[in-house]
């Protein structure tokens, strides 16, 4: 369904999209200068053809919204028109998942693979509403299966 | 071409080649009757396996759970109501009315007759097939490979999403995370914001994980507290051959749209089990049977989704080009194992190529043979909890990233690209022609650096080139005409 909301919603992407292209462009041109002196085919040829190519997509999103009438012009549903509550969904859940994973990558070179597996692991099950005692056991049991099988098995030395 | 396959079968009976099979097929399986584990989530993960193995078995890993993922999928459709992939979305209907009446032994075993057809018509057409269309793709230069990753790129961004514009641009932000690292033609280190391990590049790897693995199981965590409301158990009710022999036909047909539709790259296995359906639905007799426990409506969607899993290799094996997602991750697999895909693997690695076309084969009669004899085994996995496995799969995923290079920093990337799986679908950026342009950025740069450069800057090379041109003819095609379709169809 097409909502004025939703088109500037469309909007504010494709204009989002364009600054996208424009700061890549620049950053190109900033980070590999000395190269392109040289040759209008050099390192930074590639990437400023893709920065451009984002701004060209973006301006014809862009002017996709304007035109309501342009064919394919039509936008697609907003995340938040759908209430997830009334579909049972716990973006809290996976938003947290989320957050002691990156935790986990930053504390496992301190605590090691498996203190650390273990340690986050055990709080996202906790979140994701597991309450089976055992189920924490067969969590225990994989760490260190997994740790055998990749540092005996197959010589991947973990943190 | 007689003595490489006669080779290759050979080489399918060394036990290493044997044991990936096997223990491919069967993680397939178990993966694909999970529900809300993809096979391209299976397959990102299994890879994590096949760091320490030779090519052929790791590639035999991967396609055995490929294809068993693939069929899988039916088993939670069939018992669950829940497909384990998208591919066996269309199974459902029949599937589950089957299963309901007490007849899920039955759909289960039609759903394993149609997908070993399918699978194993497709393995020839892929046998047959690729070694002549790799002889026409030698002929490529720098032009035509710009022009072919162009189109690869237009057409999955045309049919991964709603937006053909969003799906080019996520293409295009692809191409751009492909340039991140060394100049591929000046040597000199490019976006690598100071960093040194950026200096190699993006790993593929912990980008495709990111992408399609931890987006996934993020996505899975909101929902994992809920219960499966219904589950049914394998009734063991038989299949005679003569009713089986029955569907031949219709799986035959599915084989041959699942191959056809397979071998374009972009489609994949969900669409080409709904066109098998709908085919098989127009064709029957007896229509009114269609979604309300129809035998045929299953080989018809399993055979539809099966035939796929040989063709999406053929463009990946002679061009280059990664047919679906699936196939995407097995390039990477191949990358990792030194083999570059394209008309040169046929030259360079011609045993590997063959024994892997001749071993697909295998790999669905071990898929049958499984499905046959532990259905009721794998059935029983349907009722493991979700919220059990999200937490074992994403310490799976870490390994993964981390031990491409054994580095921490992997695993951190993969994280920033699970954010972009996770955000960019609910904008309408489907994410899969991401993972293309990541995958074709390197060949699209360096071909057409290298073809403007042989046309002194000139890009009139790209419209004298007849092949180049037929490319980007096709690319521009799949760019404007879901654009131009409303007016066609008067639908504005």
């Amino acid at each position: 369904m097409r909502t004025v909301s939703s088109k500037r919603r469309e909007q504010l992407i494709s204009f989002l999209v364009i600054l996208m292209g424009v700061g890549l462009y620049l950053f190109t041109s900033y980070q590999i200068e000395v190269e392109e002196r040289i040759t209008g085919l050099g390192p930074a040829f590639f990437p400023k053809f893709v920065s451009i190519s984002l701004m060209v997509l973006g301006g014809f999103l862009l002017l996709k919204t304007f035109m309501s009438n342009l064919p394919g012009g039509e936008v697609s549903e907003s995340p938040t028109d759908e209430d997830p509550s009334s579909t049972g969904e716990r973006i809290w859940a996976g938003a947290l998942v989320f957050i002691i994973t990156v935790a986990y990558i930053y504390a496992i070179e301190p605590l090691g693979y498996v203190l650390a597996s273990i340690i986050s692991m055990t709080a996202i099950m906790w979140i994701l509403s597991v309450r089976k005692w055992y189920f924490y056991l067969i969590l225990v049991a994989y760490v260190f299966v997994t740790q055998y099988f990749f540092e005996t098995v197959m010589y991947i030395q973990l943190p | 071409m007689g003595e490489l396959i006669l080779n290759g079968l050979f080489a399918v009976f060394d036990p290493a080649n044997l044991v990936s099979i096997f223990v491919g097929v069967a993680v397939g399986i178990v993966m694909g009757a999970l529900p809300g584990i993809s096979v391209t989530l299976a397959v990102a993960l299994i890879l994590t396996f096949t760091f320490g193995m030779g090519p052929t078995p790791a590639l035999f890993l991967l396609l055995g759970t490929y294809v068993g993922g693939i069929y899988g999928g039916s088993i939670s459709a069939i018992l669950i109501r829940a497909p384990g992939t998208p591919a066996s979305a269309a199974t459902v209907a029949d599937g589950y009315a089957l299963a309901r009446k007490g007849r899920a032994g039955e759909a289960l075993r039609i759903a394993l007759f149609a997908s070993t057809i399918a699978g194993i018509f497709s393995a020839f057409i892929l046998l047959f097939l690729a070694p002549q269309l790799a002889k026409v793709a030698l002929q490529f230069g720098p032009p035509e490979f710009f022009a072919l990753a162009l189109f690869g790129l237009t057409i999955i961004s045309n049919v991964s999403g709603d937006s053909v514009v969003k799906g080019v641009i996520m293409g295009m932000m692809g191409l751009f995370v492909a340039t991140i690292g060394i100049d591929p033609i000046g040597g000199f280190p490019r976006l690598t914001f100071g960093i040194t391990n950026l200096q190699g590049g993006v790993s593929l790897i912990p980008a495709l994980i990111g992408l399609f693995a931890v987006s996934e199981l993020v996505n899975r965590a909101q929902v994992a507290h809920l219960e499966v409301e219904e589950e049914n158990t394998v009734t063991d009710t038989k299949l005679p051959f003569s009713t089986a022999i029955r569907h031949l036909k219709t799986a035959l047909k599915g084989s041959a749209i699942g191959t056809f539709i397979g071998a374009i790259p972009g489609t994949g296995s969900a669409i080409s089990a709904f066109i098998s359906y709908n085919e098989a639905k127009r064709a029957s007799r007896n229509k009114e049977e269609f979604g309300k426990g129809s035998l045929d409506g299953v080989a018809a969607a399993e055979s539809g989704n099966n035939g796929v899993t040989g063709a999406t290799l053929i463009p990946l094996l002679t061009l280059g080009i990664p047919g679906d997602t699936v196939t995407a991750v097995m390039l990477g697999a191949l990358l990792i194992q030194g083999l570059i895909p394209g008309p040169q693997l046929f030259m360079d690695h011609a045993d590997i190529v063959y024994t892997i076309m001749v071993g697909l084969i295998f790999v669905n009669i071990v898929m049958y043979v499984m499905g046959r004899f532990a259905v009721r085994l794998f059935a029983r996995v349907t009722s493991v909890p979700i919220n059990l496995l999200i937490p074992l799969l994403l310490i799976l995923s870490f390994v993964g990233a981390y031990a491409v290079n054994n580095t921490v920093f992997d695993a951190k990337l993969m994280m920033l690209f699970g954010l972009v799986g996770y955000f960019a679908p609910k904008y309408g950026f489907p994410v899969t022609p991401m993972l293309l342009g990541i995958v074709l950025g390197p060949i699209a740069e360096e071909s057409l650096r290298q073809a403007l450069i042989l046309s002194d800057g000139s890009w009139g090379i790209f419209v004298t080139e007849p092949i180049a041109l037929v490319f980007i003819l096709l690319a521009l095609a799949s760019f404007t005409l879901p654009l131009l379709k409303p007016y066609f169809s008067g639908n504005r």
